[in-house]
């Protein structure tokens, strides 16, 4: 599995396009749901997923708890890892950077930073490989 | 030369910028006596704050400078540079938010002037040194008006890292070179 970082607009996409053939591509960001993934992985194509804060914050919404949203990733994040060694084939991960702004002012907020924050350190820790994405240049940080 | 710095809000990116800019000053002006060092800010003087952030920029910079306010219209200024001029732009942000919210440009527009800047630089031979802001690091911010500056400044950002012989990322006053060039 790869995962491919950076901050909002930064080029993620392009990046993903460019590298990757044929994609199955689901986007959260066209109100695409995250737990259709293995239907929608068509043979022989890159899985990619992307838009994990809408998803996140979707499910922030009906868990209370922390660690059991945090729990529910890892462990969608596993099952992805698995399906992509027994197809052998790739899957791609884009989760944006969100941890260097101010503070936000709303605790629902604070929680969605906090929680993609996590996840996307869960996700890069699986990773074979991680690129943060700035300016359109992509840097291989693992 | 292009050079594109960008980085987080006091992460040093215009010191940097200018000790870069006027280092390279020093070099030409060996090879071309005429060759000189301009400073073209963005930002208007709204109100005392921004004054002030003006005057903490201003300070820093010696004699050597020539310094042009210029909120809008910066290719008439590159038009006129020459080669062994280095030309240090401060910033990126506050231009697209002038261009954007004072006059309405579009994506295809600002595209298409950023492309001339980056032009004239290499037809006239004079170094660019542009400098911006990275926003986009932090919570997606909700609202239609955010959101657009946001993937314009993104877009940009794009370009000019990618029209660049140097790119460079500022981060607690370290840079962090995505684009060597020749140093």
């Amino acid at each position: 599995m790869q995962l491919v970082t950076g901050g909002a607009c930064s080029g993620k996409r392009k990046l993903v396009k460019h590298e990757y053939g044929r994609c199955s591509w689901i986007t959260a960001y066209e109100g695409k749901e995250l737990k259709d993934w293995r239907q929608k992985w068509k043979e022989g194509t890159v899985l990619v997923l992307e838009g994990w804060e809408k998803w996140i914050a979707c499910e922030l919404e009906k868990n209370a708890d922390d660690f059991a949203v945090r729990q529910l990733f890892t462990r969608v994040i596993k099952d992805i890892c698995e399906e992509e060694k027994s197809r052998d084939s790739t899957a791609v991960i884009i989760m944006n950077e969100m941890g260097r702004g101010i503070v936000p002012v709303s605790p629902s907020e604070r929680r969605l930073r906090d929680l993609a924050g996590w996840i996307l350190q869960d996700t890069a820790e699986k990773a074979e490989k991680v690129t943060y994405v700035w300016s359109g240049l992509a840097k291989q940080i693992k | 030369m292009i050079v594109f710095i960008s980085g987080g809000a006091r992460s040093g990116k215009s010191s940097y910028a200018e000790e870069l800019a006027y280092t390279k000053h020093m070099i030409l002006k060996n090879r071309f006596s005429e060759g000189k060092l301009y400073y073209i800010a963005s930002s208007r003087r709204s109100d005392n704050e921004m004054e002030q952030r003006i005057a903490i920029h201003q300070e820093r910079r010696s004699k050597q400078w020539t310094t042009i306010e210029e909120p809008y219209d910066i290719v008439p200024l590159l038009s006129e540079k020459q080669k062994g001029d280095v030309v240090l732009f401060d910033c990126l942000t506050v231009w697209l938010s002038n261009m954007i919210f004072d006059l309405d440009y579009s994506l295809n527009g600002l595209t298409k002037v950023v492309c001339d800047w980056l032009a004239l630089s290499k037809k006239k031979g004079f170094d660019l040194i542009i400098v911006s802001n990275d926003v986009n690091e932090g919570l997606p911010m909700d609202g239609e008006t955010v959101q657009k500056y946001m993937y314009y400044l993104g877009k940009l950002h794009q370009l000019a890292a990618a029209g660049a012989d140097q790119a460079i990322q500022m981060t607690a006053g370290i840079p962090i070179y995505w684009k060597e060039g020749e140093k």
